[in-house]
């Protein structure tokens, strides 16, 4: 019965979805464009909503460790496969120029050999989440011992640090112009290249998804959540809130880096300034809007964003707005936030008790 | 015979004002040891100091022998000392049951890697943490609440809660700031009668700060006077009321 609610108060989402594509050109492309991007949104919210939803980190840095996984496959992916690839040694020296030629040479080279394309791929996403994992240990080692403010303050300032070191640091990703990114899904063609692609990309983000709910459903997660309750307390019943606060934003950090990773394989290029602060507020939003402190929150949010945002994209071809049309969707963004907080402050999908073990209590009083 | 908790020459500064000025106190093992003392006088200063939250500026603290000083508090609480808080600062979005779990020291599942691919290995551990955790909210009352954020608690339930918490990690002693205060009398007696069987039956030491001395001074064995960051007297209840230092400390003139 409560299910059977549940499911039909989100009705309205899929109806909704319908009568977008209808009025879509190519439907079938809108749905892969939506749930590739849905995949890299829906890391990234599940991993703020385990910072902060769960441990009450304030991550405001959240875009730095999404484009600490870009860049590393942006930079290495192609140079690393361009001596198998037999690509001219010349044009890997000077590689800010030539990165496109290096790149196309890869991605061809890449649809002969699956499985070398198939090992980058994992490789990459690897040094994803290591790469991720780092970058949160070293932008919260000065910060994590201090106040939430502090921290966030810190965390938002590492993150714009990065994307102005890759944007004047050639070597990295060939600054302002950005760098091309080999496809090593290239073996596969056509409608069917698109479809293994973000079939891949969302069981990667399911998976961690999946993961981040199993972490939380243990007494790790019970743990976060003291933690989050009130970090004095947690520390004199034997927490060890430091440890426990990086161990936690490396591992959200992880996932947005294999978030990073694949958004690089998906756009096939990394441009610095594609990582602006804004990545992370609207990441935030998704957390909020959706719940915090609740995976399926999380989820929720990050698709109701998605399909406003996607919304708007199709819809400002058929009409016009006295400002810049392409504001509309921060426009939209700030609203829906504004709303939730005066209206339903603990998201859609609020925050509920964890119990883990319940099956002895049934029959216990005060059920 | 050995002292279960030592504070030596402890010395606390907070900028100019000097809030502890060397003071030694000791819990004898297994007994209830009482710290009174009018408001400012620096005892929650000390149970900060002693529990890691506050570093000494000098003197030790030793816990059975062992040198404390300066340990931060998860370190103080894995050797056996717990401490509860003046306000009862549950985990207030956590039920009741979580609240006492959480506590438990040394959980498989609270590794991160562990937690994910060990849940069998764990969920015993939970089980055992379960039964427990309804064992001790049994003795304080608090089993037909298990399931209620501690939020929904009231005032009483919530100082209930806190000892529940501190009786949940089998410590060797047990700071408290101020357990009765606020509570009904009825219920404040059977919190002292529930610390005395604790106190008898495993052994526990307890170093209780509480203002309500009608109701605490029949359950302790020991006191300690503080006055402005000092201890200005020490023995058995009755002698140390009656000194006249301490009277003047409390009513003043």
């Amino acid at each position: 019965m409560k299910v059977g609610l549940k499911v039909l108060k989100f009705l309205p989402l899929p109806l909704w979805f319908l009568a977008l594509v209808s009025i879509t050109r190519n439907p079938i492309r809108f749905f892969i464009d939506l749930a590739s991007f849905y995949s890299f949104y829906l890391m990234l919210s599940v991993s703020l909503n385990l910072e902060y939803g769960y441990t009450g980190i304030p991550n405001f840095g959240k875009v730095m460790f999404f484009a600490g996984g870009a860049f590393v496959t942006g930079s290495l992916t192609a140079r690393l496969i361009a001596p198998l690839a037999g690509v001219n040694s010349m044009y890997l020296a000077n590689y800010k120029l030539y990165n496109v030629i290096v790149g196309t040479q890869v991605s061809t080279f890449f649809a002969q050999r699956a499985d070398i394309a198939m090992l980058t791929f994992l490789l990459m996403l690897i040094l994803g989440a290591v790469v991720g994992a780092l970058l949160g240990l070293v932008a919260s080692y000065p910060a994590i011992r201090l106040r939430e403010d502090y921290l966030a303050m810190t965390l938002i300032v590492t993150g714009e640090l990065l994307r102005i070191i890759a944007r004047n640091y050639d070597p990295l990703i060939c600054g302002t112009i950005g760098v091309f990114v080999p496809d090593p899904f290239r073996w596969l063609t056509g409608l069917y290249h698109d479809l293994v692609r973000t079939g891949v990309m969302l069981g990667i983000a399911f998976s961690s998804w999946a993961f981040v709910e199993a972490l939380v459903r243990s007494p790790f997660g019970r743990m976060i959540r003291a933690i989050r309750e009130n970090e004095v307390v947690a520390e004199a019943f034997g927490k060890d809130v430091t440890k426990v606060r990086m161990q936690v934003l490396m591992v959200g950090s992880a996932i947005a880096g294999v978030a990073g990773a694949l958004y690089a394989f998906y756009a096939g290029t990394v441009q610095a300034d594609d990582f602006m602060p804004i990545r992370t507020f609207v990441v935030w939003v998704m957390v909020i809007l959706g719940g915090a402190g609740n995976n399926a929150g999380a989820a929720l949010g990050a698709l109701t964003y998605l399909a406003l945002d996607r919304t708007i994209v199709i819809l400002k071809r058929y009409f016009t707005t006295p400002f810049d049309i392409n504001n509309l969707s921060y426009i939209a963004l700030g609203l829906a936030l504004v709303l939730t907080l005066m209206y339903r402050p603990e998201g859609l999908i609020p925050e509920k008790p964890i119990i883990l073990k319940r099956v002895r209590r049934a029959n216990k009083p005060g059920r | 015979m050995k002292s279960e908790l030592d504070a030596l020459g402890v010395v606390k500064k907070f900028g100019g004002l000097v809030a502890l000025k060397g003071v030694n106190i000791s819990v004898v093992p297994s007994t209830i040891t009482m710290l009174i003392g009018p408001n400012g006088s620096g005892k929650t200063t000390l149970i900060n100091v002693i529990s890691g939250i506050y570093k000494p500026d000098e003197g030790k603290v030793l816990l059975r022998g062992k040198d404390i000083t300066g340990l931060p508090p998860h370190e103080v609480y894995s050797l056996g000392l717990v401490r509860t808080f003046q306000i009862p600062s549950p985990f207030l979005r956590l039920t009741v049951l979580e609240n006492l779990m959480v506590v438990a020291k040394n959980q498989l599942g609270e590794k991160p890697i562990s937690a994910v691919f060990r849940r069998r290995r764990w969920m015993r551990e939970e089980e055992e943490l379960e039964e427990k955790a309804f064992r001790v909210m049994e003795l304080l009352h608090l089993e037909r609440l298990w399931n209620r954020r501690a939020s929904e608690l009231s005032g009483g339930q919530m100082k209930l809660l806190e000892i529940g918490r501190a009786l949940m990690s089998d410590p060797s002693i047990i700071l408290m700031d101020e357990p009765v205060a606020g509570v009904n009398p009825k219920l404040a007696y059977d919190i002292m009668e529930y610390i005395t069987n604790v106190r008898k039956e495993l052994g526990i030491s307890f170093l209780i700060v509480e203002h309500r001395l009608d109701i605490v001074l029949d359950y302790v064995d020991y006191v300690y006077a503080m006055h402005k960051g000092e201890i200005i007297a020490r023995g058995p209840p009755e002698e140390v009321i009656s000194n006249p230092s301490v009277v003047r400390s409390y009513l003043g003139g």
